[in-house]
């Protein structure tokens, strides 16, 4: 394992973002890094700085339902970054909703690689860090 | 007794004639009068004038005589002869001249005298001359004779000559005075008679006008006269028809009589038809006030129903409002379920399968705990909720404001002293309201603490609470100095469930949910108006 492979995880919930990091190491590793976000707007913050100038394929959980900046909101301001900076990073919303509209409304938007339900799975995980990564 | 015009004109112009003729008459004698005294004058001048020639042939005799005698010529005879003709001749005018005065013809008979013995004397001196030449002349002119003839011829001359001056002088002053009075005689004639001319004048032109009026009168009378005559004919002929009229009428007035009769039944008929009719149109009015009331009454129906209408279209609106609400709150109620039951499947899942670390399993554990219970509270929130959207079966009372804030404030004196809070109330209008009193003291509540909750930091919070009272409903007014939100982001959200704006502040996103649940459940209406930084105002809308 190298620390070639991040994460950066985006939601209000506390014990998700908790949970998230405990599963993902278990399968992917203690070397993957993780970055979590329970406001949105400080994600954004941090991708804006970090991605600016470096090349470091990411991938990023996103949140839907989240108070102040819900995922959609999130998507907006992410989409007027540049191209260099979305280049790095592979978003994947990750929602506990079972509305098909929000599954339609994430597969049309351009920036989004995928829809994840809550729970994340084991599979999951590896299939995304397979295909992100190349492991 | 009445006289004509014409006979009057007639008189007075007889009159005017008869007074001519005699004015004519007078003036005729007078003018005679006038010539007579002027030919008295000439007389008397004539008388004077031949006794002076008689003087003057007397002394022209004695003086041819005289040259005769001295020189014997007869070239003076001829002359002598002449005279002594000529004065005979005078004393004859003179004779005649005085006829009328016995006095003068006297005179003129001793003046005749003495010529002749003038001339005798004469004559018989001639002769003398011839017998005895010219000492007979010394004889004649010693003579005492010739001398008293020729003398006294002077002086029965002279004496003519005086009394005719005398009577001259009378006559002639009488002429004088004949001659005024016939001129004042003549003007006053004159006058007279032009007035009277005048006079006449003007009658003659009044009668002629009256002539000429009467004349036309007469024309006029004579064309009415005809037009009488028509119209008497005309009178005749309308006679013999009103005969035949009349007969007519009589038979008219029997069958009239027939009528009558017939009318006097038919007009029987008639008053009790209308008898009927009065009848009817009672019954009509009574129908037409019926038919007002039903039109009035319907009008109502159309405006009711119209009024249904609108209420009925904007309860579809407010159902279909109300199901995208219901959607809403399935759909975050699922959310917020699904999200801590997602936590325990991942949590589980990984403490089964995976090799963790005593610390990473005690978080877990944990984190399955609190999902657990966030689980139990969104129940319990649903629970509260569907309690409050169900039917209301608590009793309603009647609820006074004041004492509601009072008791509010009350039971959270400790946050409002904390937080240096000030609420103030004013419900001049109306001050309280019959409602369900528990969802109302909710609803202030909730507000209340709101407003405390998003307060500006750093500034005195004030909260404002009023009521007014309108046409059909109270109103109820909440405002606060606090932070405020920006309605065009999120004013479709405010009253959502779970919908937070502060994620800093701690708050579950129920409390304004709770407050548009229950005022809905009372049947009223809420809504907001916001400025960030400024404040929020909510307005709370109960029908009376």
């Amino acid at each position: 394992m190298s620390t070639d492979v991040r994460f950066i995880l985006v939601d209000d919930d506390d014990f998700n973002n908790i949970l998230h990091d405990i599963v993902i190491k278990s399968i992917l590793g203690e070397g993957v890094d993780i970055e979590t976000f329970t406001e949105p707007e400080k994600g954004l913050e941090f991708i804006q700085e970090k991605y600016a100038e470096s090349s470091d394929h990411t991938v990023l959980f996103l949140d839907i339902h989240m108070p102040k900046i819900n995922g959609w909101e999130f998507l907006m301001r992410y989409e007027e970054f540049s191209d260099e900076v979305k280049i790095q990073i592979s978003i994947y919303v990750l929602s506990t909703s079972l509305d098909h509209r929000d599954r339609n409304k994430a597969a049309d938007n351009k920036n989004v690689k995928g829809f994840v339900s809550k729970p994340i799975t084991t599979e999951t995980i590896l299939s995304i860090a397979r295909k992100e990564f190349s492991l | 007794m009445k006289i004509s015009v014409r006979y009057k004109l007639f008189i007075f112009s007889f009159i005017i004639l008869v007074i001519n003729g005699i004015l004519g008459y007078a003036v005729y004698t007078s003018d005679q009068k006038l010539l007579d005294s002027e030919q008295w004058v000439q007389h008397s001048e004539q008388v004077i004038i031949q006794s002076s020639n008689i003087r003057s042939l007397g002394r022209e005799m004695q003086i041819t005589s005289r040259d005769f005698l001295i020189t014997d010529d007869s070239v003076f005879l001829e002359p002598l002869n002449h005279t002594q003709k000529a004065a005979f001749g005078y004393i004859g005018l003179l004779r005649q001249l005085t006829r009328d005065n016995p006095a003068q013809q006297k005179l003129t008979d001793s003046l005749d005298l003495y010529m002749h013995k003038l001339v005798n004397y004469s004559s018989k001196t001639i002769e003398s001359r011839g017998k005895h030449g010219l000492s007979s002349v010394i004889a004649y002119t010693a003579d005492k004779n010739r001398k008293r003839y020729t003398n006294r011829i002077n002086q029965i001359a002279n004496t003519i000559q005086w009394h005719e001056d005398i009577l001259f002088k009378q006559r002639k002053q009488m002429n004088a005075r004949n001659e005024i009075a016939f001129g004042r005689f003549s003007l006053a004639l004159f006058m007279l008679m032009a007035g009277l001319t005048i006079l006449l004048v003007i009658i003659a032109g009044k009668y002629l006008y009256q002539a000429k009026e009467k004349r036309k009168r007469a024309a006029e009378l004579a064309i009415a006269n005809k037009e009488l005559l028509f119209q008497n004919a005309e009178k005749g002929k309308r006679a013999h028809e009103l005969l035949i009229a009349n007969d007519e009428l009589l038979f008219q007035n029997e069958e009239k009589g027939k009528r009558a009769e017939e009318l006097l039944i038919a007009n029987k008929e008639l008053l009790f038809q209308n008898e009927e009719k009065g009848k009817r149109a009672t019954e009509l009015t009574i129908a037409n006030k019926e038919l007002v009331f039903q039109n009035k009454e319907k009008e109502k129906r159309a405006a009711e129903l119209k009024l249904a209408e609108m209420e009925r279209i904007k309860m579809v609106n407010e159902l279909l409002q109300r199901n995208k609400e219901l959607e809403q709150f399935a759909y975050i109620v699922s959310h917020n379920l699904r999200a801590p039951v997602a936590n325990i499947i991942g949590a589980s899942t990984a403490l089964n399968e995976m090799g963790l670390t005593i610390e990473e399993k005690v978080i877990l554990k944990k984190g399955i705990n609190t999902s657990a219970i966030k689980i139990d509270e969104v129940l319990h929130d649903l629970n509260h909720i569907l309690q409050v959207k169900g039917k209301i079966d608590d009793t309603r009372e009647l609820v006074n404001f004041p004492g509601l804030v009072d008791d509010i404030k009350a039971s959270i004196s400790e946050l409002i002293d904390k937080n240096d809070v000030e609420i103030k109330y004013d419900f001049p209008d109306v001050d309280e309201y019959f409602t369900v009193k528990p969802y109302l003291y909710s609803i202030f509540l909730n507000l209340i603490s709101n407003s405390v909750k998003y307060r500006r930091p750093g500034n005195h919070c004030v909260i404002e609470i009023m009521s007014h009272l309108l046409k059909d409903k109270i109103e109820l007014i909440f405002s606060d100095n606090g932070m405020g939100i920006d309605l065009h982001k999120k004013g479709g959200q405010v009253f959502g469930l779970y919908k937070r704006f502060h994620p800093n502040i701690e708050g579950k996103g129920i409390g304004l949910f709770m407050v548009k649940t229950q005022v809905e459940a009372l049947g009223g209406k809420i809504s907001i108006q916001s400025e960030e930084n400024v404040g929020t105002e909510f307005k709370i809308e109960f029908a009376i």
